[in-house]
């Protein structure tokens, strides 16, 4: 999925210094050699092009693909954020879907440290959730389902957001996954957290059917979270301390 | 205990919003009288007289939520075991 034009850049909460990559979320230390930390310390929004010229001046026989695996490493391990032109991502989904593979898009940590900016990154995801799910909710004749399935996800990581409070945190956007990055914590905070997320929007269902009876069946994908609460779900597996 | 709990709190949500839900498409498709039940364990009764109609959580939902939690702690101890 990464092509030589995309620009990389450290994820927020990550700083190098000489021992190596410091992941100020997780509270740890990845130890990186010193042509990892020679890419790491010119990621700063540098393109994939740029990083493979430099490798290819310290050595490399093909800087580009290096450049280019070691940046979707770093990626997965969610050190750095890879920036494509807008559309980019779909396009080059779409080129790869005619050939029948499927791209995985390179994940994306967002600064998580106000609520506001968790809120501000989620209100894409819940909006292209809603687009995606409107044709089918339109066919069941209840155009406020889709509503209520982008609203869910974006009240689901919203609510782990505010539970992890004082707690260094980072959102991770996974193509319409989201995620909320934290370090490791006590097993209290840990099930307080986990089980935020799945309650808040299944308690909203209950309270909005209550409230407004007209809205009861858009409230099916919010009540749906309680699902999560179980251990068929990471959430719940988190909550009962199993990961 | 975490595992029985929440196990037991997610089908207690999820039956409650689905006996609401029903309530209220019973009551807006002119459906008659009607009962969800297993056996003596009713879970719903939706019951319409002249002017009014009414909603009614049987034994079944606290039962259910009981079994539901007791099945996610089964879950979550076998998951502890494979883990080690």
């Amino acid at each position: 999925m990464i092509e030589p034009e995309d620009r990389v850049e450290l994820a927020p909460g990550v700083v190098v210094d000489e021992d190596g990559v410091v992941d100020l979320v997780r509270r740890a230390t990845v130890r990186a050699n010193a042509t990892a930390l020679l890419l790491l310390a010119h990621a700063n929004g540098c393109t994939i092009a740029q990083l493979g010229e430099l490798l290819e001046r310290a050595g490399a026989d093909d800087g580009v693909r290096d450049a280019r695996t070691f940046c979707a490493q770093l990626n997965r391990q969610l050190l750095v954020n890879v920036r494509m032109r807008r559309g980019e991502p779909l396009r080059r989904r779409l080129a790869a879907a005619r050939f029948g593979v499927r791209l995985r898009a390179p994940r994306r940590r967002v600064d998580g440290r106000s609520t506001l900016k968790v809120m501000r990154a989620l209100a894409p995801v819940g909006a292209a959730l809603t687009l995606v799910t409107l044709p089918l909710a339109v066919l069941a004749g209840a155009w406020t389902l889709a509503l209520a399935v982008g609203a869910g996800v974006v009240l689901h990581e919203l609510a782990h957001a505010v539970a992890l409070h004082g707690i260094p945190r980072a959102l991770v956007l996974d193509g319409l996954r989201p995620s909320v990055l934290h370090p490791r914590l006590g097993s209290a905070r840990t099930t307080v957290a986990a089980v935020a997320g799945p309650l808040v929007p299944s308690l909203t269902a209950l309270g909005v059917i209550v409230l407004a009876r007209s809205a009861a069946l858009s409230c099916v994908p919010l009540a749906a979270h309680a699902l999560g609460l179980t251990v068929l779900a990471p959430d719940g597996r988190n909550a009962c301390g199993l990961s | 205990m975490i595992a029985l709990l929440l196990g037991g709190l997610a089908v207690a949500i999820a039956l409650s919003v689905a006996g609401l839900v029903l309530g209220i498409v019973a009551q807006n498709g002119d459906w008659s009288s009607f009962r969800v039940a297993i056996g003596p364990v009713v879970f719903f009764a939706f019951e319409r007289s002249r002017n009014v109609t009414s909603t009614t959580f049987g034994s079944g939902v606290p039962l259910a939520a009981l079994g539901g939690g007791l099945v996610n702690a089964v879950g979550a101890g076998f998951l502890r075991r494979r883990t080690g």
